[in-house]
């Protein structure tokens, strides 16, 4: 089983897609199928970054489990697993005059 | 020398189609090898026209040197002084600058803000939900526009105790992206409109929410006023005037500009209503 600490591999904020992404592409060339991602010192993880995540675990065959998340961030995971596939709200809105300049 | 005048008016659209202005005098004049800038008839800057011409004169500078007149008033040179204008750097009597300049790396641009907010907000805002608005912002920017210069500011104004951030990059805009992408749209704003409200490019689920929910955040957790300016358009949801489009006639912004601006909550925002 490998161990991975996240704070030491992106910081303590998970901000964008793109960290996820080259965190994931260092995980998918391991041996090992068993990854542990420990979440301590994580502080934040912003909704996009939650997401890609979730999306990413999803893409590789590997078994990844996590551990010390603190509740902010098991909110925010919760939240994303929750979400619908879509918000688009546009189509509901009233339509608006355009004021040039 | 280009002559920089900021109009003084309460409409914010006004501002931004000066600086505009300014910003299409400035790539006009990309040959010289001096840019010159007369700041002096400027009465005021709002942070967001201080982003704007901030981020365009510091993409000038690997190729042109930048002479600056300064404002005639005092305040409007204090101002500049303390947020240190153009270059973001810190500056003399402040510990951290409230504008951060960054062609790559979006991630860490915002630990770079974060940094800034935990040393200069109040506590309140000091939890997720200004690190959300922040995150989501550089995330869009990193995915979307393709860009190779930006600017984030964020900045606490303790006298009138409220917080303006603003993220303004020079990449593909969101009209741009749309045509890219066949989705269908009349004018700029309607665009600009269109992404704010969970129209996204990308078709994966879970897409298409940042901008929608950083919107909702500020607009009805924080009671704040929100703009999006991209190419010829701009979408402004301000307290108590609703949602107002606004098509620039004659100017336009090569890239987007996010900008808000709201009072210091009495208590902390939960995310999570606007999140689902």
């Amino acid at each position: 089983m490998k161990k991975i600490i996240l704070s030491k591999e992106i910081g303590t904020n998970v901000v964008t897609r793109t960290s996820l992404d080259t965190l994931f592409s260092k995980l998918k060339k391991y041996k090992s199928k068993e990854i542990v991602v420990d979440f301590s010192k994580i502080t934040f993880i912003s909704r996009s970054g939650a997401d890609e995540y979730i999306k990413l675990k999803k893409s590789i065959r590997k078994n990844i489990k996590e551990v010390n998340q603190s509740e902010e961030v098991k909110s925010m995971f919760a939240v994303i697993s929750g979400a619908g596939s879509t918000v688009e709200v546009y189509s509901q809105l009233p339509p608006v005059r355009i004021n040039t300049i | 020398m280009i002559p920089c005048k900021i109009c003084n008016s309460d409409n914010p659209a006004d501002q931004i189609n000066d600086c505009l202005k300014i910003v299409e005098l400035i790539d006009k004049e990309k040959d010289k090898t001096t840019l010159s800038l007369d700041l002096s008839d400027i009465d005021w800057l709002t942070p967001f026209s201080a982003l704007i011409l901030s981020a365009k004169i510091v993409q000038c500078l690997p190729h042109q040197k930048i002479d600056l007149k300064p404002p005639k008033k005092d305040e409007v040179k204090s101002y500049m002084t303390s947020i240190g204008f153009p270059l973001g750097k810190k500056v003399k009597g402040y510990s951290y600058s409230p504008i951060y300049h960054f062609n790559h790396d979006a991630g860490k641009a915002a630990n770079e803000v974060f940094e800034l907010i935990d040393s200069t907000f109040p506590d309140i805002l000091k939890g997720n939900t200004v690190k959300y608005i922040i995150s989501e912002f550089c995330d869009n920017v990193e995915q979307h526009s393709a860009f190779t210069h930006a600017s984030i500011m964020a900045q606490y104004f303790r006298t009138k105790n409220c917080v303006d951030i603003g993220i303004i990059d020079n990449g593909k805009s969101i009209p741009a992206v749309f045509e890219e992408n066949k989705i269908k749209f009349g004018e700029d704003p309607e665009a600009i409109d269109k992404a704010v409200h969970g129209i996204s490019t990308k078709k994966e689920g879970g897409r298409g929410r940042g901008l929608n929910s950083t919107k909702l955040i500020v607009e009805e957790g924080l009671k704040g006023s929100f703009y999006v300016v991209s190419r010829g358009g701009m979408v402004a949801v301000e307290q108590g005037h609703g949602r107002k489009l606004y098509k620039f006639q004659n100017h336009c912004l090569s890239g987007t500009m996010g900008y808000m601006r709201f009072e210091v909550p009495r208590k902390e925002v939960d995310l999570h209503p606007y999140l689902k």
